[in-house]
């Protein structure tokens, strides 16, 4: 079984209202910035898990492409010509789900209605 | 000494709108920076020759609601870029009181003649370079290695390479010739950013030394400690000479030899400064010559 590294990414957007998001769309972004940046073509990505309200992708490439893949959404400045952060709030080789993290941070809370 | 956090970035440039200011801020808040410097350019070869008078640098922009507004968050300094063609600039910065309120002062040289001035005499911090005047200036290998010995600092700056592409490829070639001609020796990263959304974290920005030709450890470099160094340095620069008194709080131990031992190297140690006492004082002699021969010549 090949290896294969987790992203999870923070999408900020100017107006995200403007633009449609989808994990296509999103996809097709980091193969062209992969593309341009370091003439990768058609390398393996898989989105994991997408959500567009909460504007959190996590997608896995295999572990070769580790370094690329980080340089390359470090360097996307645009999204649909929409000024754009793919901010990469954690990297690892173990499954990420920002559900469950989401979950657990909210578990942690105090609970101020008792 | 000046207290200062990590994460640096030495290049927000100035923009009149505050609500611009309070984004970029707040995103570097967000992002972990801790000390950023407010740029603000000066071309003094758009200075016509005959109006360059005593006073030609403008004064800082006032961002004292900005300090006060992010006083516990951010350190903001400030920081002039000064872009010039020819050596006549060090005349107008030795005479200026403006300069001394800025923290930073950065060179931007526009010729290769004014590129070979900034890194051997520029009294300045930083050498930066304009990203749309592509890579027409590459630094050559003496000119670098003058200027490293004199603690100045290059800057390379990665919002550009986010915003454009052609400008990125000019930023690699700009870094590679750094590798090249220097080894990538006292290099800072910062943003130059227009907007918060070509910012980036410093974990990030550090990753990227590995397109700029920079290794891990430079990348870490780049954005912590030789920042800190650039703004210890600014600080000398703009303090000038000055008394520091070192207090020890309790024993000091010099070495962990047995007593023999170190009653041999006491022996030698005060042998030593007995002649170093000696030469102090005729430096001291000689000194004060030197300042009544000079008297008597006035």
């Amino acid at each position: 079984m090949a290896n294969h590294y987790y992203f999870d990414i923070k999408l900020k957007l100017r107006d995200p209202d403007a633009v449609v998001l989808t994990p296509a769309l999103f996809r097709s972004c980091v193969l062209e910035a992969l593309d341009s940046f370091f003439c990768e073509e058609k390398p393996t990505l898989e989105i994991v898990k997408f959500c567009a309200q909460q504007q959190r992708v996590v997608f896995r490439v295999p572990e070769e492409l580790h370094d690329i893949v980080r340089m390359s959404i470090e360097l996307i400045g645009h999204y649909q010509q929409m000024p754009c952060h793919f901010e990469i709030l954690q990297s690892s080789k173990s499954s990420l789900d920002f559900e469950k993290s989401i979950e657990k941070t909210l578990s942690g809370l105090p609970n101020f209605e008792d | 000494m000046e207290q200062t956090k990590p994460f640096y970035d030495f290049c927000v440039p100035y923009s009149k709108d505050d609500s611009v200011m309070r984004a970029l801020l707040n995103e570097l808040v967000e992002t972990g920076y801790k000390t950023v410097a407010i740029d603000q350019s000066f071309d003094h070869s758009k200075k016509e020759a005959g109006k360059r008078g005593s006073e030609m640098f403008p004064e800082p922009h006032k961002v004292e609601h900005l300090r006060r507004e992010f006083h516990d968050k951010l350190r903001i300094l400030q920081r002039i870029t000064i872009l010039y063609v020819d050596v006549n600039v060090a005349h107008a910065m030795s005479v200026s009181q403006n300069l001394r309120k800025f923290n930073l002062i950065a060179g931007q040289p526009k010729t290769d003649a004014a590129l070979t001035h900034c890194c051997t005499a520029f009294n300045g911090d930083l050498i930066t370079f304009d990203p749309a005047a592509g890579s027409r200036l590459l630094v050559n290998r003496k000119a670098y290695q003058v200027a490293v010995r004199r603690g100045m600092f290059f800057e390379i700056k990665y919002a550009p390479s986010i915003a454009d592409s052609n400008y990125r490829k000019d930023m690699i070639k700009i870094a590679q010739n750094y590798c090249t001609k220097g080894k990538s020796k006292n290099i800072i990263f910062s943003s130059g950013a227009a907007h918060e959304f070509q910012l980036r974290g410093p974990y990030d920005v550090a990753n990227l030394s590995f397109i700029f030709g920079l290794s891990e450890d430079q990348g870490k470099n780049a954005v912590d400690r030789h920042c800190r160094q650039l703004f210890l340095k600014a600080e000398s620069r703009r303090l000038g000479k000055t008394i520091m008194f070192v207090k020890g709080n309790g024993p000091i131990v010099f070495s962990d030899t047995s007593e023999d031992e170190q009653s041999t190297e006491d022996d030698e140690m005060m042998g030593l400064e007995s002649q170093i006492g000696e030469a102090d004082a005729l430096e001291v002699k000689d000194g004060t010559e030197h300042v009544i021969k000079r008297l008597k010549v006035a």
